[in-house]
């Protein structure tokens, strides 16, 4: 069975480790969600994973072969959502979906239906032909989630998919995750919208200061922690402090 | 208190805004950007007295001398007009100014006193800056003779020439900032927008005509003072001239007139300036925060939209989609991008300057021999814009445009450099070479016939394809797309090479071609080894393994300090 496996993976900035020893596997039919306060290494996993960074010490396994032993295959492989949007906003979004088709290779007849359908089922169809300056911050992450679906990617990696999108495009987005896990594919998912990674994701993988401290299925997590919910394991493991205390010291020293 | 606290704050951001880049490599620090500009700004006014000095030592009346002092007037007002056009975009406030400033309970007084503080911080350092050396090395040249002349006198000598070439540079940067502000009354921020880059394209062709015309005018310019032309009074580096000679203390009337008119010149651009931007600026603001709305509410009939002929004849010339996206995303890019399309243009407008000058000066000579020397620079004009264009747009292809998109290459990455490089050479054939011929043929053909048309335009395009195999040999990139280190290459160096480089493929060049034209047997095999060498080139660049070098997507800036790397 094809897995993404990231094998005891460090990146390490000097003396400061931003991902220390992170194990995980991703299989096909299960969703993988990556969860993790701010700063705790999600997006550095990421791109290691993406192979848009090489890790320090440890291996990303795609097939049981080190991806960077190949990693324009493997990238031919992968569609990825980054956390930010980052898009060339003198295209138009026709335009750049256009690029990354030809980047992809690409035949130029089907790519070109392609966009456009998908454009459309995006309910972007009116403003293709607009330059991405003017999209707004949803439209332009519906432009980064077109781009990682076009060439039907084996991989899917997606870092905080969700966030600009309005709720319908959020639904569709959540049905369309469980679609591609039903389909075989390998999906990860970052994200702060722990109702998303509850609804959609087989198994969880929670980071706290680079390193994993909770991972299985949500089930498993849940019932290790002895927790009702998944936002609870969440808060129990990665929150440093009292929730309530710390948003009560806020409010005091707003007054202050 | 507050308010002058905020004044101070924001005065300071909007300073170091001016050399602030996104383009630039995340390690490369804004400082090491300032002090390149003002070392690199600061030279010509350095050299310029250095390359005299032989000449000034030996005849001090020469450096007292008013045509000596008009070139660091010159000098000064050029650099600081090249200069202004290229910040254009940071001498008003942008919409991320106005997006958080806005929002925070700071006066609009505040802001605009604080950005017209900072302009004037600008204005005022990269005027001394400019003028530096001139300024202390001119007046001891002055005062060479004069051996009793003292202290005092010698800062008088350095004063007035101070007065004269840092006026100078203020007008022309006040006046830059004036017609902005005009124009930003004038238009609305999208029409605004959109005839800025044309402006600051034909701003910078201008000053580049400009300097090159500049040593024809050296020749008449004593003429017309002795004329009292309207030329000499009209001709604004003559006022502050003046200016500096009357606070030397030259009694001449005609001087005296035109300091005057530095000054009152100097004065109501600055009152204009002030005025045309606080007029501007509250409408500006409320206006341009309103402008992504609309563009996004725009019908989508009223959008740029390709003609599907476009795109089937783009996938039949170019087949291979890797091949052609890079065509297209060079192309588009240099299209869209004001700040290339301005560098290309400085490029272009020196190329066209070096020409139109040469053209101009022959001319007016009569003779055979000048008519020889007219017809070669005839045949040099082609050779002149590919070289500057192609090697303009080399260089603009080091500057990347929005940076972090890039990941979107870095993420489809198929091959090395070779998959993605044949789409930007046939992106500088059709920009270049294919518009180059299509001119050069009908021109040529009314000027000296149609054999030697036929024979200059491929002589032109087979250079010039020559020159893009060359110019693309060692790039490793994907244009636009990898970060920028800059002043990694000695400035001297670079020059040198860009001299000796363009000095082959045109002068040496054209004499080879002027010498072929005779005869047809030698045009064709001249003709036959260019091909063959291009051939040759290309054979090379293909050979298996050629050209397998990864893309580069990140420039390492040079190390502050530089290791031996012994331990490696």
């Amino acid at each position: 069975m094809r897995t993404l496996e990231i094998r005891h993976v460090t990146k390490s900035y000097g003396r400061l480790k931003a991902v220390n020893d992170v194990s995980f596997t991703v299989r096909p039919h299960a969703v993988c969600g990556y969860l993790g306060p701010n700063g705790s290494g999600k997006s550095t996993t990421i791109k290691m994973i993406t192979g848009l960074l090489p890790p320090s010490t440890g291996t990303v396994l795609y097939n049981g072969q080190d991806i960077r032993d190949d990693l324009i295959a493997y990238k031919a492989r992968l569609g990825y959502v980054p956390e930010e949007p980052h898009l060339y906003s003198y295209l138009t979004g026709w335009e750049y979906l256009q690029l990354v088709g030809e980047l992809r290779c690409l035949p130029s007849g089907p790519l070109e239906k392609k966009v456009d359908g998908m454009l459309r089922l995006f309910s972007l169809d009116s403003y293709k032909h607009a330059p991405i300056s003017s999209y707004s911050k949803g439209m332009r992450q519906k432009i980064l989630i077109i781009a990682a679906l076009l060439h039907n990617p084996q991989i899917l990696v997606f870092d905080e998919p969700i966030s600009g999108l309005d709720i319908t495009a959020a639904l569709i987005f959540r049905e369309l995750l469980a679609d591609l896990s039903r389909e075989g594919k390998i999906v990860l998912c970052s994200s702060h919208e722990l109702a998303l990674v509850e609804s959609v994701c087989a198994e969880v993988v929670i980071l706290h200061h680079g390193k994993v401290v909770a991972s299985g299925s949500i089930d498993e997590v849940r019932q290790l922690r002895q927790m009702p919910s998944l936002e609870a394991v969440f808060s129990d493991l990665v929150a440093s402090e009292n929730i309530e205390n710390t948003a009560a010291n806020i409010f005091e020293l707003m007054e202050a | 208190m507050q308010e002058r606290h905020q004044f101070a704050r924001l005065a300071q951001n909007f300073f170091t805004r001016f050399f602030e880049s996104d383009l630039l490599s995340p390690q490369a620090d804004y400082r090491a950007t300032l002090s390149q500009a003002l070392g690199l700004l600061a030279s010509p006014g350095l050299f310029i007295p250095l390359l005299l000095m032989p000449l000034l030592m030996m005849d001090p009346n020469a450096a007292r001398s008013w045509p000596i002092k008009l070139i660091f007037v010159f000098l000064s007002m050029l650099v600081m007009g090249v200069l202004s056009i290229l910040e254009w975009d940071a001498l008003t406030l942008d919409r991320r100014d106005q997006s958080i400033l806005m929002a925070l309970p700071v006066r609009p007084r505040t802001i605009f006193a604080a950005k017209f503080w900072a302009l004037a911080q600008f204005m005022l350092i990269f005027s001394v800056d400019v003028n530096a050396g001139s300024i202390l090395m001119l007046p001891p040249l002055e005062m060479v003779d004069k051996r009793t002349a003292g202290l005092l006198e010698l800062l008088r000598y350095g004063g007035a020439h101070a007065a004269g070439t840092i006026g100078a540079s203020a007008l022309i940067f006040l006046f830059v900032v004036a017609v902005q502000a005009t124009l930003m009354n004038v238009f609305k921020p999208r029409w605004f927008r959109r005839i800025s880059t044309g402006i600051q394209v034909v701003s910078i062709l201008s000053l580049l005509a400009a300097l090159f015309f500049f040593p024809a005018v050296m020749d008449q310019i004593p003429l017309w003072k002795q004329q009292n032309s309207a030329m000499f009074r009209l001709f604004p580096p003559a006022w502050y001239v003046a200016l500096c000679e009357v606070l030397q203390g030259t009694a001449d009337a005609q001087f005296q007139a035109l300091a005057r008119t530095g000054l009152y010149a100097l004065a109501g651009t600055g009152a204009w300036a002030v005025a045309a931007y606080a007029l501007a600026y509250g409408r500006y603001t409320r206006a341009s925060l309103e402008i992504p709305a609309k563009a996004a509410g725009k019908p989508a009939s009223e959008r740029r939209e390709r003609h599907p002929a476009v795109g089937y004849l783009l996938g039949r010339l170019i087949p291979n989609p890797l091949e052609r996206a890079t065509f297209r995303f060079t192309l588009k890019t240099m299209r869209q991008s004001s700040r290339h399309r301005l560098i290309l243009a400085a490029y272009v407008g020196t190329g066209l300057a070096i020409v139109l000058e040469e053209i101009v000066t022959l001319s007016f000579r009569g003779g055979d021999a000048w008519r020889q020397a007219r017809e070669m620079a005839l045949l040099s004009l082609p050779l002149v814009i590919s070289f500057f264009l192609l090697s303009g747009m080399r260089f603009v292809f080091n500057i990347p445009s929005e940076l972090p998109a890039n990941w979107v290459f870095q993420i489809t990455e198929r091959a090395g450099k070779s998959a993605y490089l044949p789409g930007v050479r046939k992106c500088m054939s059709l920009v270049v070479v294919a518009p180059l011929a299509l001119v050069v043929l009908p021109v040529y053909a009314l000027l000296f016939g149609p054999a030697i048309a036929m024979a200059h335009a491929a002589y032109c395009s087979l250079l010039s394809l020559i020159m893009i195999e060359a110019l693309l040999w060692r790039l490793e990139k994907v244009p636009f797309t990898c970060s920028y280190a800059p002043g990694k290459a000695p400035v001297v160096a670079l020059l040198c090479g860009y001299w000796l480089a363009f000095m082959a493929y045109t002068d040496f060049m054209v004499l080879i071609e002027s010498n072929v034209l005779r005869s047809r047997l030698a045009t064709v095999t001249c003709l036959a080894l260019l091909g063959g060498a291009l051939w040759a080139l290309t054979a090379y660049r293909r050979r298996p393994h050629g050209e397998t070098t990864a893309l580069v997507f990140h420039e390492e800036p040079e190390p502050v300090v530089r290791t031996l790397d012994l331990m490696a």
